[in-house]
């Protein structure tokens, strides 16, 4: 991913979602700006040392690898920041909705383009609406809290995988494509 | 065949076509990033977190 590519997708996808968390928080979290050059710069780094260690490294095509890529960058450099004794899960978490959101919003993007230059219209439509979690039913906790929580311990103990997170995002895009297939079957089907 | 008929049979053909060529949940499509035009991406992903405080 070109530095020109990065900074696309930090305006469009990132930015409003720092701006919708800020809106819910009170203004509890703000964006140290001097560190999202520092995120472009741990991206490149990391994608160097760990796509180029891939045996085979089709980079363009791994949107998957890139956006856990991306996730990694963030969660190391931190942008955002937060009083220290916050309670509020939206404000302490801040760091790790942002990864997990941007990583997806990257997903989608490509996928959409994908399906898009495939024409297969119905991909297309499903992953321009949303994506779909798999049901936890209590007394489980939501799927996306089991994500959230677990990108927090991974940056605290510093044991973030990409190649597992890279995993996760391709998961989600699968199971959002089977499960909207198939609620259009059950729909046609009536 | 009616038009429900006509969809399904589309949608299936398409469906058993994406299955075949294991694009179901792939894309083969050589598709660079910087090619790519971000799209807006909003959500309420967070909201699960609302009323969730010290739950670590």
């Amino acid at each position: 991913m070109e530095k020109e590519t990065f900074f696309k997708y930090w305006d469009v996808i990132f930015l409003p979602k720092i701006a919708d968390i800020n809106k819910k928080t009170y203004n509890a979290v703000y964006l140290q700006y001097e560190k999202v050059e520092l995120i472009w710069q741990e991206f490149a780094k990391l994608n160097h040392s760990v796509l180029k260690k891939i045996e085979n490294p089709i980079e363009h095509k791994d949107r998957h690898k890139i956006a856990a890529v991306l996730a990694g960058a963030l969660l190391k450099t931190e942008p955002l920041f937060y009083p220290k004794d916050a309670e509020d899960p939206l404000v302490f978490l801040a760091n790790e909705i942002l990864a997990f959101h941007g990583s997806l919003g990257l997903v989608r993007s490509m996928r959409i383009k994908c399906a898009h230059e495939e024409k297969d219209s119905i991909v297309e439509t499903i992953l321009k609406k949303n994506f779909l979690f798999p049901p936890c039913p209590p007394p489980h906790e939501d799927y996306l809290l089991h994500i959230y929580k677990s990108l927090h311990y991974s940056k605290i103990n510093d044991s973030f995988d990409i190649f597992l997170f890279a995993h996760i995002l391709f998961l989600i895009e699968s199971y959002t494509i089977l499960q909207a297939k198939s609620q259009i079957m059950e729909k046609i089907h009536g | 065949m009616d038009k429900k008929d006509e969809k399904i049979d589309l949608l299936e053909s398409k469906i058993n076509k994406a299955q075949i060529q294991n694009h179901i949940s792939y894309c083969n499509s050589a598709i660079s990033i910087d090619d790519t035009d971000p799209i807006s991406f909003n959500n309420d992903y967070e909201d699960c977190l609302i009323g969730k405080r010290n739950f670590f």
